[in-house]
């Protein structure tokens, strides 16, 4: 989930080429459409932006924590915004990972094997 | 804040930005001035929180065009559509801001506002007598790339 279509594709790109077994990837440019998207499909990892319009990440995961979803589907959080008060804030609030722009491709593979406890060349 | 302190945070960010997600690596600072016969291409976009200001982002069109290749991963230029190209720039400038604040406070939280497109040519912000303002330019060796951020009053 971000507003920026270039980033979601770069991402999309990364995850494409990372070797992680991804069945489908979805898309959602703020935090109503990724809502909607998890109440709608099944999905193991949730990967947020933090700053969007309409509903930014923190209160994405603020609602699903408060459905309870956080516990068996794991949020990273992809933003800017390395501060350390914000990490803190959202990994209170549910967050499982926290990866800060910029990154190297292979960083995104590891914090998504790291949330979903993959063993990195298990096959 | 000395103006000294925010251009060595800009530089530092948009350097780590450019190497890291655009395979690019700058050949050294440069003159901001952009050149008057070229078309540019201008990003900003603002910050609130503890601080507030603005952060600005200019570079020539072909240079952002050969940004955007790097970035979604492409040696074909048919393939970078201006659409495109935006799009990428806006969200280096976002990268950028944001790596930016965060090494001038990272103890502190910002929000920021959605990268919008500015009408060009701009001339670079006015900074408030009470305002904190620097300007960091590179020398992609394609083009030069000059960010702006200033510093306001907080909110």
């Amino acid at each position: 989930m971000d507003d920026s279509p270039a980033m979601r594709g770069m991402i999309r790109r990364v995850i494409s080429l990372s070797g992680l077994e991804v069945s489908e990837c979805f898309e959602a440019g703020d935090g109503i459409e990724a809502l909607d998207l998890v109440a709608r499909e099944w999905v193991d990892v949730v990967l947020a932006d933090i700053n969007m319009p309409r509903m930014n990440g923190e209160e994405l995961v603020r609602r699903l924590s408060d459905m309870g979803i956080t516990t068996s589907v794991p949020v990273i959080i992809i933003s800017t915004d390395g501060t350390s008060l914000r990490r803190a804030r959202l990994m209170e609030l549910g967050a499982k990972g926290y990866l800060v722009k910029p990154f190297a491709p292979e960083m995104l593979r590891d914090e998504i094997e790291r949330v979903l406890g993959v063993i990195p060349n298990a096959n | 804040m000395q103006t000294e302190t925010i251009s060595d945070a800009l530089g530092d960010a948009a350097q780590s930005v450019l190497e890291t997600m655009f395979f690019v690596v700058p050949e050294g600072t440069a003159d901001p001035a952009c050149p008057g016969d070229v078309p540019l291409l201008g990003v900003g976009l603002t910050f609130s929180g503890e601080w507030c200001g603005t952060f600005e982002l200019q570079t020539p069109l072909s240079s952002a065009r050969t940004l955007t290749e790097g970035f979604i991963g492409t040696l074909d230029p048919a393939e970078v559509e201006d659409e495109k190209t935006a799009e990428v720039i806006c969200e280096l400038a976002n990268m950028v801001c944001g790596s930016t604040l965060t090494r001038l406070a990272g103890d502190k939280v910002f929000d920021l506002s959605s990268p919008h497109l500015m009408n060009l040519p701009h001339r670079l912000p006015v900074a408030a007598p009470k305002d904190a303002t620097a300007t960091r330019a590179l020398d992609l060796g394609f083009g030069v790339i000059a960010f702006t951020l200033t510093i306001g009053a907080a909110e």
